[in-house]
């Protein structure tokens, strides 16, 4: 397997030859790790976008002020902060609705009805500006709100009306909510409405980033909007509890850092996977390698490190053993997972005594446990070896940024001996049963949210969302059937316009590692929730939680710490919080 | 007129659904729409076109495949029969470059296509291939182009100096001053196709309504990717026009449109969209199965 330059020089920075070559040993290979059930198990690392966000937030000390923030007590106002991310300047608006009663679990299918909007400007606006853009949101007609180039992304938000109110009636009765109760709903009061950003809405493109600017990274912009929504959240509830009562408390610090903000996702994530294979090989190489120079690493060479995996193991085995999911029916229980990765934890003094890598307690626990206790584990081991995870991190900006052009003077034989050599899998796979060819992903007439619709039964076949990569590859063969093994690729997309997609993709990711996910999408067998949980890993979400097939839920940013506290040069050991203690004492008054 | 402004990502979101309203496949619409976002940023009104040639275009797409023929080793005459350039004008510029980077040097003749609009982005692309292009072209009468494109003419896209540098011709096409300047551009003193150039130059002058466009590829020398091209142009009173800087403008302040054409293209990429029921909403994924 061939790695990107980028990550080679990271390797050779790190290890000599006999170093690099123990780690590739260790490198899995795309057919071990790329369906979607192996997906499904991998969990965040610190090479996933939100904990890299973090740790720039956090070692940048990037600074978030309240300019001002004013709610009534229906929960009706806005807010302004200023923001200084490194050597750039923002400001974040938020525009918070009064509370119409009705819980907004969509994303997109509620359009412009949602209970707060928010907008990152580009560089400090002047109060003109804003006053412009919490008219734009107070439109609240989807077809009618647009904004420019001096906003990154709007990030709409809903509330968890439950947690909410419970949150606002404890403070507003002068004291701290239960974390117990906040614990049981996996701790957020609003929950990401789908990031409005990359030129929806007339926002700023990406491409249109300065270059260098702190948030020109792939989902920067996103998941930061998320980490300011969450600061919203929690001034949301002081707000309203203040306006309610003038006894009313303040939540507490540990309590607001035990807080995150909540995020659903569906079906459209397996699209943009499929969409974009470059994405899925970037995150994935990066992943991998962090992982295999974890593994090819003797156990017994710091001790430091084996203590540190130790402590981890710990934490994660009581932050599974403190939560509660909403459903477990897709997914290893947190009860098993707490149980198992604890197991592991006498393995490691027995690894350090004979000297193995690390590698050999992972394949232990490959041994005894399920996939996502070991990609667990997996996910532990990335965190001991923190400088060659963080280096490899750097490649993430650069893959993602590759541009697919066609080789237009590649011969059918050359093409031909690609497809053998990389889609062999894929061109045996047997799709003459209709049962492999069972759904199509298409978008609804609810805000165009895609949803998966089964061929014969449902409408609109005719305009199914790009997923069938294997179908395609197989047409492309069957089409390469036709031509002489001299003649190019020119000829054929000459002939054939619409197969320029499948050629270029095949070509572009050729020296790619694991960019193709080796599962059958359109199979009426296939659990979409397995590649949105992998997606929502590669973003930064811990514990994943899928309501049905297709519907995964979870949290973002909960134990990261709040803005004073990055502001005054924060640690960066936030992931696995555990919920904070109920207070023995009522919060102090505000 | 209402004046809006899209993001350049707003069109390369939107804009492949809109294209497959109006019958592209998925796999040309995904590489037509990169043309079309850029032909808006540095021309503007090509969204235009989807609103008011909407049945046009539509049309177009089922017409039969266009029809190819080999002219000469490194020539091609490709007669498009009505197509539009989202579908014609990509692979057109993949014969040029397959011919160049395997011979040296190219030639398609791509005839009755429509969308001339889209040409410069063409010619863009073969240039960010490292390939100079010049274009001599006279769209079809019935074509609809923007403001800022002539009906008839000639343009060259060079790779330089880390970009692609255009420059318009000034005035008729002239076969002589076409091949003396892809002579001096060329790599290779024989990387013209001379046959080809002048039956462009003569047909786009013929004043017959067909449509006309030739496309001539040579590997450019180190002096013209050193910037010489440019001082050629001064000489030759040819009119650089910084494409690339409006490009880059859109990407970062978006592109200024009439507002009917925005809302249209949203329109248009509604009728994608799969009316909601109950069974749709079954889909959306709530509850457990």
């Amino acid at each position: 397997m061939r790695l990107p330059a980028y990550l080679e020089n990271v390797l050779a920075a790190f290890v000599d030859h006999a170093g690099r070559t123990a780690t590739m040993r260790w490198l899995r290979r795309p057919e071990e790790c790329m369906t979607a059930s192996t997906l499904s198990a991998m969990k965040s690392t610190r090479v996933s976008f939100a904990p890299v966000l973090a740790r720039r937030m956090i070692q940048q000390r990037w600074i978030i002020k309240r300019e001002r923030f004013h709610c009534d007590a229906g929960g009706d106002g806005h807010g302004v902060y200023s923001i200084r991310a490194g050597s750039h300047k923002l400001t974040y608006i938020a525009r918070c609705f009064r509370w119409d009663g009705i819980e907004k679990v969509g994303r997109r299918s509620d359009g412009a009805n949602r209970d707060m909007f928010g907008a990152i400007f580009l560089r400090p606006p002047d109060e003109e500006r804003i006053a412009r853009e919490l008219a734009i949101f107070d439109l609240r007609d989807v077809d009618r709100m647009r904004t420019d180039s001096s906003v990154t992304g709007w990030t709409p938000a809903n509330r968890s009306a439950r947690f909410f109110d419970h949150v606002v009636d404890s403070l507003t009765a002068g004291r701290q909510p239960d974390p117990g109760f906040l614990g049981s709903g996996t701790g957020y009061l609003l929950r990401n409405g789908g990031y409005l950003g990359s030129g929806r809405n007339g926002s700023l493109s990406f491409e249109g980033f300065p270059e260098g600017h702190a948030i020109r990274h792939p989902f920067f912009a996103d998941l930061f909007g998320l980490f300011l929504v969450r600061q919203v959240s929690i001034d949301l509830v002081n707000g309203i509890a203040a306006a309610r009562s003038p006894k009313a408390a303040q939540l507490a610090p540990d309590i607001a850092r035990y807080i995150g903000v909540g995020n659903s996702s569906g079906q459209g994530m397996c699209v943009a996977l499929q969409r974009w294979p470059h994405w899925v090989s970037t995150w994935l190489t990066v992943r991998e390698l962090a992982l295999a120079f974890a593994k090819s690493r003797p156990a017994n060479e710091d001790m430091r490190r084996a203590e540190r995996l130790r402590k981890l193991i710990s934490r994660a085995s009581d932050y599974y053993r403190s939560i509660k999911l909403q459903c477990e029916d897709y997914v290893v229980s947190t009860d098993v997972l707490a149980r198992n990765i604890a197991a592991v934890k006498p393995w490691i003094a027995e690894t350090v005594h004979n000297g193995a890598p690390w590698g050999e307690l992972v394949r232990r626990a490959e041994a005894q446990f399920d996939g996502e206790t070991v990609e667990q584990l997996n996910s532990l081991l990335l965190e001991i070896y923190p400088e060659f995870a963080d280096a490899c991190a750097g490649y993430l900006s650069i893959g993602a940024e590759r541009e697919r052009d066609l080789a237009p003077e590649m011969t059918v034989g050359e093409l031909k001996a690609l497809l053998r050599c990389r889609y062999d899998w894929a061109l045996s796979y047997d799709m003459r049963l209709s049962g492999t060819r069972r759904h199509f992903w298409y978008h609804s007439a609810d805000n165009g949210e895609q949803r998966r619709g089964e061929r014969v039964i449902d409408p609109h076949e005719e305009f199914e969302s790009f997923i069938d990569h294997i179908g395609l590859v197989q047409r492309l063969a069957s089409v390469l059937t036709l031509y002489a093994d001299d003649q190019h690729m020119a000829e054929v997309v000459s002939d054939a316009p619409d197969l320029a997609f499948a050629v270029s993709r095949v070509q572009y990711l050729a020296d790619l590692p694991y960019a193709e996910i080796r599962e059958n999408l359109i199979h009426a067998d296939f659990i979409p929730a397995h590649l949105i949980r992998f997606f929502l890993a590669a973003l930064g979400m811990e514990c994943t939680n899928p309501l049905s097939i297709r519907y995964v839920r979870g949290v973002f940013f909960q134990g990261m710490p709040l803005p004073e506290e990055i502001a005054r040069g924060a640690g960066e050991d936030w992931i696995f919080p555990m919920q904070p203690a109920a207070p023995e004492l009522d919060g102090a008054a505000a | 007129m209402t004046v809006t402004i899209a993001a350049m990502s707003e069109i390369t979101r939107v804009a492949p659904w809109s294209l497959r309203a109006l019958g592209y496949s998925f796999g040309i619409a995904e590489r037509a729409v990169r043309f079309l976002a850029w032909a808006e940023a540095a021309h503007g009104q090509m969204l235009r076109t989807l609103r008011t040639r909407e049945h046009q275009i539509g049309g177009s797409t089922g017409l039969p495949p266009a029809c190819r023929m080999r002219e000469s080793r490194r020539a091609w005459r490709v007669d498009a029969g009505g197509k539009h350039l989202f579908e014609v004008g990509p692979p057109a510029i993949d014969l040029l470059t397959c011919d160049v980077r395997t011979g040296g040097a190219g030639h398609v003749a791509l005839i009755n296509a429509i969308g001339a609009g889209l040409l410069a982005g063409l010619c863009d692309l073969a240039a960010r291939r490292l390939i100079g292009c010049i274009a001599i072209f006279r769209s079809g009468a019935d074509d609809e182009l923007p403001d800022d494109v002539a009906s008839l003419g000639w343009l060259a896209a060079l790779p330089s100096e880390g970009r692609v540098l255009f420059l318009r011709g000034t005035a008729k096409p002239d076969a002589a001053i076409i091949l003396s300047l892809i002579r001096s551009w060329s790599v290779q003193v024989d990387g013209v196709y001379e046959p080809g150039i002048r039956e462009d130059v003569r047909r786009v002058l013929d004043g017959l309504p067909g449509a006309h466009i030739g496309l001539s590829g040579f590997r450019p020398n180190p002096a013209v990717i050193k910037g010489q091209a440019l001082l050629d142009a001064r000489a030759m009173v040819l009119h650089p026009v910084d494409y690339a800087d409006r490009v880059a403008t859109a990407f970062r302040s978006g592109v200024a449109m009439d507002l009917v054409d925005l809302v249209h293209l949203y329109e248009l990429e509604k009728r994608t969209w799969a009316p909601t029921s109950e069974r749709s909403r079954a889909q959306a994924g709530y509850g457990k199965y």
